[in-house]
């Protein structure tokens, strides 16, 4: 799927503003933003619920001129997406299998085998009222393969979930790009999600595009210096301090139990290594409580990108 | 004194006929009776039945034209009576009659109160000159008692109104009830 | 094949859902209540035979016409509040036939109510030769104007920001359309002309015409026009529109 320069406005506001990427078959693409950055909007462009004010896509070489057709090789799990309370889950998903045009038996098996897939077998037959939101959001997922899409969008898919329902989710997520080779597009607030399943993101800010490239090349186009908090007990941070203060490249900052210290590059652009600063502290035989890291995930990228004023 | 005695009586001679009530007086110039066939009737409610009273001149000289009016008074307390849902035409027309002459009338009535009515027909004069005149002929009433009809099943209706409401309710409740269980098969 | 699906998706819901069979056992228990009350006055001569025909027919034709009218209010703006309209718009399925399905869904309302009214009809007029063109005067009026007020009710429905307000101009625009029938009969020409232009005031007059008067179905044909007009100006126009202004947002420019 390719989108170049896709742009919607609604009067005098813009939503999407210049969109444009790719994303290829078995690869999972995260579309990061804050609330209003226009991801939904994107989506719902995308997949031809909205028609694009200017620029153009195209999904698995269908071009966005032809939405029926388009449609025809798309899957959505819409955000928030509702179900009919009195229908069964095996009812529900054979009759949008029905409308992507199989047959009765076709639909059917279709039915079954993507019940069993997103663990729902033993619940096809009960009233989708009965279901709780993970369930409800694995039979969204089936109903969104339905047609076996060329390519998947998922529009905030664990919003709601319980950890467990988030992770078997994911794992959904996962086995639709890696097995069935599909491309997905992942809208998301969890970035941690994105850092566990996507191959690339794209980050959103009021329509225009921040950033975009692999996870690394994202946390890598932000300037911020890495920095560490290094906790060790409390009698011990000068010795600590003092043994890393002939590191080249550290700027140490002490407070009453944490050392903090920021990795700046030395003249070389070299960072300093980490795992060096830990040796010089166990070194000095001073025990470490603690050593979290700073700058180096995709959460501190986007926080450094979107909480900079727009332009 | 006798003098004044007589010009007392030939002024009331001469002014009388002017004052009211004394219709009955000139009633007796020209003796008509009105009377119906029965004096008592029992009908059901609903029911319409018809009345037959008869005009008679039982006088010596003719009798002019006479307005016959129908009327229905409740007996019963508490029963409102609209003559003009008891019969649709009230009145009829008698033309003159010469000494001796009758002329039937037939009332439709429509028994649309249960109760205790009296019903009576009035002969007033009918000419452009005796208008808002007398004297009033009243015919003895017939008494009409209109019984409570009690059916259960008016025009052979309460089949149809039972059975439709009981097998919809029967279908409706069997299909919320299917609709909650499991579905087996499906359709699409 | 889809605009198939959708249609019989739509009648499933609406008749094997549960909702048409107890809209029908409510009607079923009004005109129980109608028929009886109208068979009572029968016997007591306060109705003729030919009067409580039309009524329980009118009374068909109006429950049948606000129940075929609510439930196309509800058919877009209901799926755009309950979050189903989505997946359906996503679904290959041109909008044509999905307005289509719900319309004919909304329609067979109607053919129920009429179906409900049928013995109750024939337990008033049994024996009266007006019985046969009523029933069929009255299916053909009752279908005139359920279709009509269908297609405005979907209109309704697609254009309103909520259900609520769907449901509600739908209720006051048929409201508005009942009131004159409880008016007396209209003299003078403005007074005709407006009875002649209000759909259902018409319809129900040329029922009264055929049913009670016992005049031949040609007689005032003219009193069909508007009904007839409502149903060919507003199913063309909502399957015309229909690709332009079904949208997940009412009123969304897309």
């Amino acid at each position: 799927m390719e989108a170049v320069g896709l742009t919607k406005r609604y009067g005098g506001r813009t939503a999407v503003d210049e969109v444009s990427f790719s994303v290829s078959r078995g690869e999972v693409l995260g579309l990061l933003g804050p609330n209003g950055a226009g991801k939904t909007t994107a989506i719902r462009l995308l997949t031809t619920m909205l028609t694009p004010s200017s620029g153009q896509f195209r999904v698995a070489g269908v071009d966005c001129g032809k939405p029926n057709d388009i449609r025809r090789r798309i899957g959505v799990l819409p955000e928030s997406a509702g179900y009919p309370e009195h229908h069964s889950g095996s009812e529900y998903l054979l009759y949008h299998a029905r409308l992507f045009g199989l047959n009765r038996t076709d639909a059917a098996g279709t039915t079954e085998r993507l019940l069993a897939e997103v663990g729902l077998a033993d619940r096809a037959s009960s009233a989708i009222a009965t279901y709780s939101r993970g369930m409800r959001q694995r039979l969204g997922i089936a109903r969104a393969l339905v047609n076996d899409p060329a390519v998947v969008f998922f529009d905030e898919p664990t919003l709601g979930l319980d950890p467990a329902g988030q992770r078997q989710v994911l794992g959904i997520i996962c086995d639709i790009a890696q097995r069935r080779g599909a491309a997905v597009v992942l809208s998301t607030h969890a970035l941690t999600e994105v850092e566990d399943v996507c191959t690339s993101v794209l980050i959103l800010r009021q329509g225009t595009v921040l950033a975009a490239g692999t996870v690394a090349e994202v946390i890598g186009t932000v300037a911020a210096q890495p920095t560490a908090q290094l906790r060790v007990p409390s009698d011990m941070i000068a010795r600590a301090a003092e043994s890393l203060a002939s590191a080249p490249g550290l700027q140490l900052e002490t407070t009453a139990d944490t050392l903090r210290i920021t990795l700046a590059p030395g003249g070389d652009g070299h960072v300093p290594d980490t795992n060096a600063v830990l040796r010089a502290v166990l070194d000095a035989a001073i025990p470490v409580l603690s050593f979290d890291l700073e700058g180096t995930r995709l959460s501190d990228a986007f926080l450094a990108m979107t909480s900079q004023e727009p332009r | 004194m006798r003098a004044l005695a007589l010009l007392a009586a030939l002024g009331i001679v001469l002014i009388g006929p002017a004052l009211p009530g004394t219709a009955a007086h000139a009633a007796d110039t020209e003796p008509i009776e009105v009377s119906f066939d029965q004096t008592e009737v029992v009908v059901v409610i609903g029911q319409q039945f018809s009345l037959q009273s008869e005009v008679v001149n039982t006088g010596p000289i003719p009798a002019g034209a006479r307005l016959a009016h129908l009327n229905v008074a409740s007996l019963t307390g508490g029963v409102y009576v609209d003559p003009e849902d008891w019969s649709a035409n009230r009145s009829l027309s008698v033309e003159p009659m010469a000494p001796g002459d009758s002329v039937p009338l037939d009332w439709d009535l429509h028994a649309v109160n249960a109760g205790s009515f009296d019903v009576y027909v009035v002969l007033l004069p009918n000419a452009a000159a005796t208008a808002g005149t007398g004297p009033l002929i009243v015919s003895p009433p017939v008494h009409v008692t209109v019984t409570e009809r009690r059916t259960l099943n008016p025009g052979g209706s309460l089949p149809t109104v039972i059975a439709v409401p009981v097998l919809l309710g029967l279908i409706a409740a069997t299909i919320r009830y299917r609709g909650r269980r499991p579905a087996r098969r499906d359709v699409f | 094949m889809s605009w198939y699906v959708v249609t019989a998706r739509e009648w499933r819901d609406l008749w094997l859902g549960g909702r048409g069979p107890i809209l029908m056992f409510a009607l079923s228990i009004l005109l129980s209540a109608i028929t009886y009350l109208a068979a009572t006055n029968q016997i007591l001569n306060y109705l003729e035979q030919r009067e409580a025909v039309n009524l329980t027919l009118q009374v068909a034709v109006a429950v049948g016409a606000l129940v075929t009218l609510v439930v196309s209010a509800d058919a877009i703006s209901g799926e755009r509040e309950r979050a189903t309209l989505e997946s359906l718009l996503l679904a290959p399925v041109s909008r044509r036939a999905i307005v289509l399905g719900k319309l004919t869904a909304a329609v067979s309302l109607w053919l129920g109510a009429f179906a409900v009214a049928v013995p109750y009809l024939w337990a008033l007029g049994r024996g009266v030769s007006a019985l046969v063109p009523a029933m069929v005067t009255g299916l053909v009026v009752g279908t005139l104007l359920a279709v009509g007020l269908s297609a405005v009710g979907l209109l309704i429905s697609i254009r309103s920001k909520s259900n609520k307000v769907s449901v509600s101009v739908s209720l006051f625009l048929l409201l508005a359309l009942f009131a004159p029938t409880q008016l007396p009969t209209p003299h003078g020409a403005f007074g005709v002309f407006l009875d002649r232009l209000n759909p259902v005031a018409a319809a129900l007059h040329y029922l009264t015409t055929v049913v009670v008067n016992g005049r031949g179905w040609t007689h005032d044909l003219s009193y069909l026009a508007s009904s007839l007009a409502v149903a060919l100006v507003g199913v063309p126009t909502l399957m015309i529109l229909a690709p332009r202004i079904v949208h997940l947002v009412a009123g969304d420019h897309r």
